[in-house]
């Protein structure tokens, strides 16, 4: 964006107004659009990395939700398994007992004992 | 040859078109510099507070209300900015030291590198008999508009003429002083 124009009219303004310093940097304004390039990217690296971040802390947050309801399904159906077995157990302890029962008491020959 | 008003520029940075910024500070970076010079005292200082001026009045550009010159809102920023140089300066108690190596500087800036630097007292006798050569009316618009800082408004009721007339004449002469000052000091 070259235009040579504005820089003329700032010295004709200057001298106009007789308000000119001793000397001037040809490259002033090129190093103040530099400093506001800069400024403005560090302002979109800062919003890039807040949303970054903020998409992390999400993507956490319903990882860890999920985490937690599958170890909770798997919670039930283990606890599940373990009092299915228990029971067969008690139950056949149960029985058993109940055959020995029988067979002490009565003498008699119980099929399901056999 | 296109020099657009300073609120048409603002609209463009505002808008998103960040480049279009460097025309108001080539514009205004002589007048800015030599109000910070004023009160810095050394040349390198003032460029210094000048950038900060210049990035300052960027950042809260949506803050400029158009009814005012951004030229008197940019002065306001820069004597603000350079008084609060000045304090932090000397809260630092640095001040002589600091203006010394800066003379210094001054010095090998003067000597050294003349080709990397402005220097408009060159460039005074060349001004005025181009104000000289333009029509009267278009040269007491300059007057009234660029040195004594009288608005459109101003300037149409002064001059009993519609604010249109002025902005165009003002244009027509802003083009005339450039491009013949242009032709006068081989800056193409």
């Amino acid at each position: 964006m070259k235009n040579k124009n504005y820089s003329v009219l700032g010295k004709i303004l200057g001298i106009l107004n007789n308000d000119f310093p001793p000397y001037v940097s040809k490259t002033f304004s090129d190093n103040v659009m530099k400093n506001i390039h800069m400024n403005t990217d560090s302002k979109n690296f800062n919003y890039r990395n807040f949303i970054n971040i903020a998409a992390s802390v999400f993507f956490a947050v319903v990882t860890a939700y999920g985490l937690m309801s599958f170890q909770q399904t798997e919670n039930n159906i283990i606890s599940q398994g373990n009092i299915q077995k228990e029971n067969d157990l008690i139950k056949r302890v149960t029985d058993d007992n109940s055959c020995i029962k029988l067979e002490n008491q009565e003498g008699e020959q119980n099929d399901e004992c056999k | 040859m296109i020099i657009k008003e300073d609120e048409e520029i603002i609209l463009e940075c505002l808008s998103g078109n960040t480049d279009s910024y460097k025309y108001l500070v080539e514009k205004y970076q002589f007048r800015i510099i030599n109000t910070c010079y004023k009160y810095t005292k050394n040349i390198v200082d003032a460029e210094d507070v000048a950038q900060e001026v210049f990035l300052k009045a960027y950042q809260n550009l949506s803050t400029f209300k158009s009814n005012s010159k951004f030229y008197s809102w940019l002065y306001r920023i820069a004597v603000n900015t350079s008084l609060n140089y000045i304090n932090s300066k000397e809260k630092r108690n640095e001040k002589e030291t600091i203006s010394e190596e800066n003379c210094l500087i001054d010095m090998n800036i003067s000597k050294d590198n003349p080709r990397d630097y402005y220097q408009l007292n060159e460039l005074i006798n060349t001004l005025q008999p181009l104000m000289d050569n333009l029509p009267d009316d278009l040269r007491t618009l300059i007057e009234l508009y660029e040195i004594k800082d009288f608005t459109y408004d101003e300037i149409s009721k002064k001059l009993s003429i519609p604010i249109g007339t002025v902005r165009s004449r003002l244009h027509r002469a802003r083009n005339m002083l450039i491009s013949d000052f242009k032709r006068i000091n081989d800056e193409e």
